[in-house]
């Protein structure tokens, strides 16, 4: 059942993953044929800079977008007269994104390596930086840094969904209601951190082993972050999700 | 098989009220013929039962529970508009309803297929309009549904698609199992199918009773019936 | 099985006066099988209870009989049969003589005339062919030009 849903997510996506996969592909080959004709420092941020921007908004797009080709192509008369919990479907929905997330990453990394092994930077890096970094290291702030972006990702996506389907639930103004319900959330998510911050104090930090490099000296500093405003705002999007999956299964109207 | 009761239900529109304090029972192994102008309230009575709009005030049971996924399960909901996702093929789509469905018969699936004429490979937006009001009667008709919910499963295809889609109504109704409630704003075609008939007029009901019992009692068909109503 | 339905009267009566129509036409014969009640519902869209309350009927009045497994079958019963066909030919007269009576006609003018009809529709075209042959047969060569020629009717309908 769940497959299914997924399944159809993909599917009914593929186009648009098909096509920014392409599209990226030939941006990569391009770059990499203009290595030798270009600053290698160009290079590297025509490639890096266009996917700080490209990859959120796409995320946003294709979140508010799953549930609005429903409503729009009237599929919403299938999706809500199926017999499973909102949960079925909202994590379907949030599944697919995060699949086509993990596939473009993947292929970011990839192409990244790529361009910075042509244009040479990368036998720098392993020169002069390998040496005095232990590789595990170097994995566990990838992973760190992927999570985070992901988690982050989730977070986008739900706010905005949940703007999307809440504003179905006016007869009018709806783009407006989406965007303000949008603005609220996230000041709402900042003022949970703040929230978390002061009254969760009690929770244990999460410690950090932060690398800085000092006349080619690596040193390690074990920094601690405050775990509070990250709970709290975990909290408020598990709350968000429950309230989403509410008013899909027992407010929204096709 | 199903009872479904509608207790004074009203469901407004801005201003407009599609339902006013209806209260209608529909009995158990009944072919219901919901009847009435466009816009006197059937499509919304539809939703309802299927869940898709929730009433203003009133309440609407299913075998005594509210809309909820339980009676999702228990309901057959074939809305007037394309509804299945037209990128998907046939195959596609039967495959993917199926598995949210504990009451879908495969078996029954694949012989209405065959008698609808479809072809399982054809993709769903490229079908013409009656074919595809023959593959919403397949989604709705291969699952044993106690109540199954058609709105104008009719209205605007060809002819041999009309005569095939109220011979697979017929020949998939099993009258100790099920409950069928079809709209329709056309009855001369659909008459004879309806053990019960209910004309609703602005949100209310005009007449409602057994098929055989108004054209016994009143010497008229009911399109006579509804002409009568209506005029 | 073809079923025009007027939609005026219960339909189930109308099945029923279908059934008894093509008993007394000898289209249906003693001991036929016929439909069983789902496909006569599929055949002329009928809700299928509408055809079940017409076979109840039906068996009620001794024209069907259901065998176990097998189907329903028309009666064998002769004077059930014959009962039919008295009832199907008097309902006839009756809309016959009204039908006349309103348009002016008395009762030998009526029988005049029917006797006129009768010769120019049957008797003339069998006549010189088959000089000796009874008015019956006549009749019913006819019926079996409009119905596809099965031979059929072995004088007992």
């Amino acid at each position: 059942m769940w497959w299914q849903q997924y399944k159809k997510e993909i599917l009914g996506n593929r186009t648009e993953l098909l096509f920014l996969i392409g599209a990226y592909l030939l941006w990569t080959l391009f770059l990499l044929s203009r290595i030798g004709r270009w600053d290698e420092g160009a290079i590297i941020a025509a490639y890096f800079a266009p996917a700080t921007g490209i990859f959120p908004l796409w995320a946003l797009w294709t979140s508010v977008q799953l549930y609005r080709q429903e409503w729009r192509e009237n599929t919403s008369y299938l999706m809500l007269s199926l017999p499973v919990r909102a949960r079925v479907i909202t994590s379907a929905k949030l599944a697919m994104l995060l699949t086509g997330a993990v596939a473009f990453l993947l292929l970011f990394a990839a192409g990244g390596w790529l361009i910075l092994d042509r244009t040479g930077l990368l036998a720098e890096i392993r020169a002069e930086v390998f040496p005095l970094v232990p590789p595990e290291y170097w994995v566990k702030m990838s992973l760190l840094g992927c999570g985070l972006l992901l988690a982050g990702l989730v977070v986008i996506a739900l706010v905005a969904q949940f703007a999307y389907v809440f504003s179905r639930l006016f007869k009018r103004f709806q783009g407006l209601v989406m965007v303000w319900s949008w603005v609220l959330l996230f000041w709402l998510l900042g003022r949970v951190g703040d929230f978390g911050l002061r009254w969760l104090a009690f929770l244990p930090d999460f410690h950090l082993r932060a690398l800085s490099v000092g006349n080619g000296i690596p040193e390690f500093d074990m920094v601690a972050i405050e775990s509070g405003p990250f709970v709290a705002m975990a909290l408020f999007v598990v709350a968000l999700y429950a309230l989403f999956n509410a008013v899909l299964e027992r407010a929204v109207e096709v | 098989m199903a009872t479904v009761v509608f207790d004074r239900v009203t469901k407004r529109f801005g201003r407009v009220r599609a339902l006013d304090e209806l209260s209608v029972t529909i009995r158990e192994g009944s072919i219901l013929g919901l009847l009435g102008p466009n816009g006197s309230g059937k499509s919304t009575m539809l939703k309802l039962i299927a869940g898709l709009y929730r009433p203003d005030s009133g309440t609407v049971t299913i075998d005594g529970m509210q809309p909820s996924t339980k009676t999702k399960a228990m309901v057959a909901y074939l809305p007037e508009i394309d509804y299945l996702y037209g990128w998907m093929t046939v195959r596609q789509i039967l495959d993917y309803v199926s598995a949210f469905y504990k009451d879908w018969d495969a078996a029954r699936c694949r012989e209405l297929v065959k008698f609808m004429g479809l072809n399982p490979e054809a993709t769903v937006s490229r079908l013409s309009k009656g074919m595809r009001a023959r593959l919403k009667i397949v989604v709705a008709m291969s699952r044993s549904a106690p109540l199954i919910v058609l709105d104008e499963p009719l209205s605007g295809i060809d002819p041999p698609s009309r005569l095939r889609v109220l011979q697979a109504i017929v020949s998939e109704f099993r009258e100790d199992s099920q409950t069928v409630i079809m709209s329709t704003h056309d009855v001369a075609d659909s008459e004879n199918l309806f053990s019960d008939v209910l004309f609703l007029k602005a949100g209310k009901v005009a007449l409602m009773g057994e098929a055989e019992r108004l054209r016994e009692e009143r010497g008229k068909s009911i399109r006579d019936l509804f002409e009568e109503v209506y005029a | 099985m073809k079923l025009k339905l007027d939609q005026h009267s219960p339909i189930y009566l109308q099945i029923i006066d279908e059934f008894k129509r093509q008993i007394a036409r000898g289209d249906l014969r003693p001991g036929d099988r016929i439909p069983s009640q789902r496909e006569l519902a599929m055949m002329v869209q009928v809700n299928p209870n509408t055809v079940q309350r017409a076979y109840r009927e039906m068996e009620l009045m001794g024209i069907t009989e259901t065998l176990r497994g097998q189907g329903t079958f028309i009666t064998q019963d002769p004077e059930r049969l014959a009962a039919i066909r008295r009832e199907m030919a008097s309902r006839a007269l009756v809309g016959f003589v009204q039908e006349m009576h309103a348009l002016g006609y008395g009762r030998d003018e009526m029988i005049e005339m029917v006797r006129g009809t009768w010769d120019e529709l049957f008797a003339a075209q069998a006549a010189p062919a088959q000089p000796g042959a009874p008015p019956q047969h006549a009749a019913q060569s006819q019926r079996s030009g409009t119905e596809g020629g099965e031979s059929r009717g072995d004088g007992r309908v």
